[in-house]
């Protein structure tokens, strides 16, 4: 836009006559240029859906993919990502709905017809083959003269920084090596879309995050679209410009890794990406932008998301929601705080480098994390806070089966006593025979995640006493 | 570990080292001996043996009424140097690999199906191999003698079928032969076929597709490489015996004598000439080893590309 304006403007002072036309001219342009287009979208799927043995593998996806993003479909395993990829690729057939490339029709296409290309977990390489024979196969394939065949060989190993490993074969080389051939063999044929297979898996922590960056750098260079498929959502918040979450086959949410961070759709989006604390009640009172609800262990409120925003849930009186807060936005306060009925006992502070955190026990005997940046303030262990948050930093997510709902109360409510007795006395919690269960979670889905943090990890453990002195006790525990 | 680590300081540090070695080694020896002997046993009494006395009666003579006289001569290997047995040979060998190579067209096609397959139909193809095991081959080459002669299944079809008037002659010609050995020999090419396709990783042949090659490319410039292990050892298996199943070109070649091994069969039998069977028996094994040879160089060069 920046290197338009002067264009524009150029063309008005130059062109007196018909400044006006050309302003004119200049105006409808601006669209194409900003916002996403149809002529944007290189890859789309239309209500696909797979089936393999009866068992829904992906069901009713529609995805619009645009030309030059860096698109990752970020799930557990076995939430039909790769087999997503592997219908874009070819090597899967769609049971029902329509795949198009650029367009066009490409269902019933082979791979080696689809202008895509894709880069195998496992990498895949020929073992028979030299590097150098495994980047050019493709050229090869297409009956690429030999002389070109070698300068874009050479050029595609320099580009993925193997040059001088054209001799050697795959097993002479290290994981971070062969990923780079991998790289390297699917980018040569220059296909409009690189489909990429969970491609560092197998790589080492410090490998992964330095892969990281070079494929992020190599997607901008050569502008082509990737379309990246993960379990690790870290990953995926660092590489990507939008990520597809998906679960059980179901496209979760669409957006940008801050959209889905800062307002996930879904309880799993909420849990899957970062870590959160999730609450789950009934509405109680409701005006047009904030709800009041009541959850197990008090009341919380939450502002309701402006008419803008894509997607935003219709809430009634008395519906079923859960609200994700963020552990960095929960704040806490010794005395009570108007909106909010949620106090708790500091149980521990966890303090891991960079960051500390604060867990408090809530009523019902769940945890609420509140995190801080080290050096800010945090409550102690064993002192009473309420807990609140600015109205706007929480997220209400709709969409609770009732039916699993009514499950869990019947199973609660026939064995959980003593957590009855805990509603009862909590000031502020309603009695109510409809609503019984509400869940704080505050533990991060990703078990990567969470190890390396734990490797990291310095406790402070301070034994809580009645009085409010504290014994502090520091001291360093290795997980592992 | 510890032992290179001896055979390394030995020669630096002198006898101290070594000997400690060799009485550990010592130590050792009966537990191992114990296992290996049944082994060594019986392979030295029904392999090592046999082929020794092989070996000296090849070197031999015959007395005037044809018994064996441990009286040393190269005759026997002289008159194998003559036109008659050199053609023996080289249509043994013509035929050997003529089924060979029958045998590897028709079974990587069939090894491929069962590599590919899952469940049932997996088990119902492996057990066509392998249940023919379960019959004596020889039983079953007459079943095949059967079926070709003049009033056999073959010769009635065609005729019933009015395609020819009279019984074609299929027994006792080369064909029946080369025929009868694809039949008995094809396991042996199938299974190590198989065996090479299934360890074939399917992503690389999808690689292979996703970047442009067709079925055909895929298959010369990914299958076929990559499983070229289980075609020399498939071929090795069939060519080999091929050599020595006199008892097929017996039955179906019509004991004409065509094939190396019914030579030997009927110098070791009707001809009573142990010493010229047992020179032939040692070309045949020459040639054998020579293709053993030939077999781990090029079975080794595989494994260390694919490794």
């Amino acid at each position: 836009m920046i290197a338009s304006v002067p264009t524009a403007g150029a063309s008005v002072a130059t062109d007196v006559v018909n400044g006006t036309d050309a302003v004119a001219a200049a105006v409808p342009h601006a669209p194409d240029t900003s916002g996403p287009d149809v002529a944007d979208v290189i890859v789309e799927l239309k209500n696909v859906n797979k089936v393999y043995d009866g068992v829904t593998v992906v069901r009713d996806l529609n995805l619009s993919v645009r030309a030059g993003e860096f698109l990752t479909l970020l799930g557990p395993s076995g939430c039909g990502k790769t087999t997503t990829l592997r219908m874009i690729a070819g090597f899967e057939t769609a049971t029902a709905g329509d795949i198009l490339l650029q367009g066009v029709h490409v269902e019933d296409q082979e791979p080696f017809e689809r202008d895509v290309n894709t880069v195998f977990q496992s990498y895949a390489l020929f073992p028979h083959m030299t590097v150098a024979a495994n980047v050019e196969y493709g050229l090869k394939m297409k009956k690429v003269p030999r002389a070109e065949r070698a300068t874009r060989v050479t050029e595609m190993l320099d580009l993925v920084q193997l040059g001088g490993f054209e001799n050697r074969y795959p097993a002479q080389l290290s994981g971070g090596q062969k990923q780079r051939v991998a790289i390297a063999r699917a980018l040569i044929n220059q296909p409009k879309v690189l489909l990429l297979d969970e491609p560092l898996g197998a790589l080492d922590l410090k490998l992964r995050k330095q892969m990281q960056v070079e494929l992020k750098r190599l997607q901008r260079k050569l502008n082509i679209t990737f379309i990246y498929v993960t379990h690790d959502q870290e990953e995926a918040l660092t590489m990507s410009d939008r990520i597809a979450i998906m679960h059980d086959g179901v496209l979760e949410q669409l957006g940008t890794p801050v959209q889905i961070y800062d307002r996930p759709a879904s309880k799993f989006a909420a849990t899957f990406i970062g870590e959160t604390n999730l609450f789950e009640g009934y509405v109680a009172d409701l005006t047009p932008d904030r709800a009041e609800i009541v959850i197990e262990s008090g009341r919380i409120a939450v502002e309701l998301p402006d008419d803008s925003v894509p997607g935003k849930p219709a809430f009634g009186p008395e519906d079923l929601v859960a609200v994700s807060i963020r552990p960095e936005k929960v704040r806490f306060s010794a005395t009570p705080v108007p909106d909010f009925v949620l106090a708790g006992q500091v149980k521990d502070v966890i303090y891991a480098g960079s960051f500390a955190s604060a867990l408090v026990t809530i009523p019902n005997g769940s945890e609420v994390r509140i995190q801080r940046r080290a050096g800010e303030a945090l409550p102690q262990p064993g002192e009473t806070v309420h807990l609140y948050w600015e109205l706007a930093d929480a997220v209400p997510i709709l969409g609770q089966s009732g039916v699993v709902f009514d499950t869990i109360i019947a199973a609660t409510l026939a064995t959980d006593e003593a957590a009855a007795d805990a509603l009862n006395a909590t000031p502020g919690a309603v009695k109510r025979d409809a609503f019984d269960v509400a869940a704080a979670t505050n533990d991060a889905t990703d078990p990567d995640l969470q190890r390396e943090q734990s490797e990291q990890r310095e406790y402070v453990d301070r034994a809580p006493t009645d009085a409010g002195t504290h014994s502090t006790d520091l001291h360093r525990r290795q997980a592992g | 570990m510890p032992a290179t680590t001896d055979t390394g300081s030995r020669t630096r540090t002198g006898r101290t080292r070594g000997t400690r070695s060799r009485h550990n080694f010592r130590g050792n020896m009966l537990p191992a001996a114990l296992t290996v002997s049944p082994v060594a046993i019986w392979f030295g009494l029904l392999i090592l043996v046999p082929m020794i006395y092989v070996i000296v009666i090849s070197f031999c003579s015959l007395d005037s009424n044809y018994n064996i006289v441990f009286r040393f001569t190269l005759d026997n290997y002289k008159r194998l140097a003559d036109l008659d047995y050199l053609q023996i040979y080289g249509n043994s060998l013509l035929i050997a690999l003529t089924s060979t190579v029958i045998c590897l067209l028709l079974a990587y096609p069939f090894a491929y199906l069962i590599a590919r397959m899952r469940g049932r139909a997996k088990i119902a193809l492996y057990m066509l191999v392998i249940v023919p095991f379960w019959t004596n081959s020889l039983i079953r080459i007459y079943g095949w003698r059967t079926m070709l002669g003049a009033q056999g299944l073959f010769n009635k079809l065609l005729m019933g079928a009015g395609i020819v008037d009279k019984p074609v002659e299929f027994l006792f010609t080369r064909g029946a032969v080369i025929l009868g050995m694809v039949y008995a020999l094809f396991p042996f090419m199938v299974l190590p076929l198989y065996t090479a396709l299934e360890k074939l990783d399917g992503s690389l042949l999808e690689a292979a597709k996703d970047l442009g090659a067709r079925s055909l490319k895929t298959l010369f410039t990914v299958t076929i490489p990559l499983t070229a292990t289980g075609i020399f050892s498939g071929c090795i298996m069939v060519f080999i015996p091929t050599l020595g199943y006199f008892f097929v070109s017996d039955v179906l070649g019509g004991g004409n004598s065509s094939m190396i091994g019914n030579v030997i069969e009927s110098q070791f039998r009707r001809g009573n000439n142990w010493p010229l069977g047992a020179a032939l028996s040692v070309i045949l094994i020459l040639i054998t080893l020579v293709l053993v040879k030939l077999y781990q160089r090029a079975g080794g060069d595989m494994e260390s590309l694919g490794g």
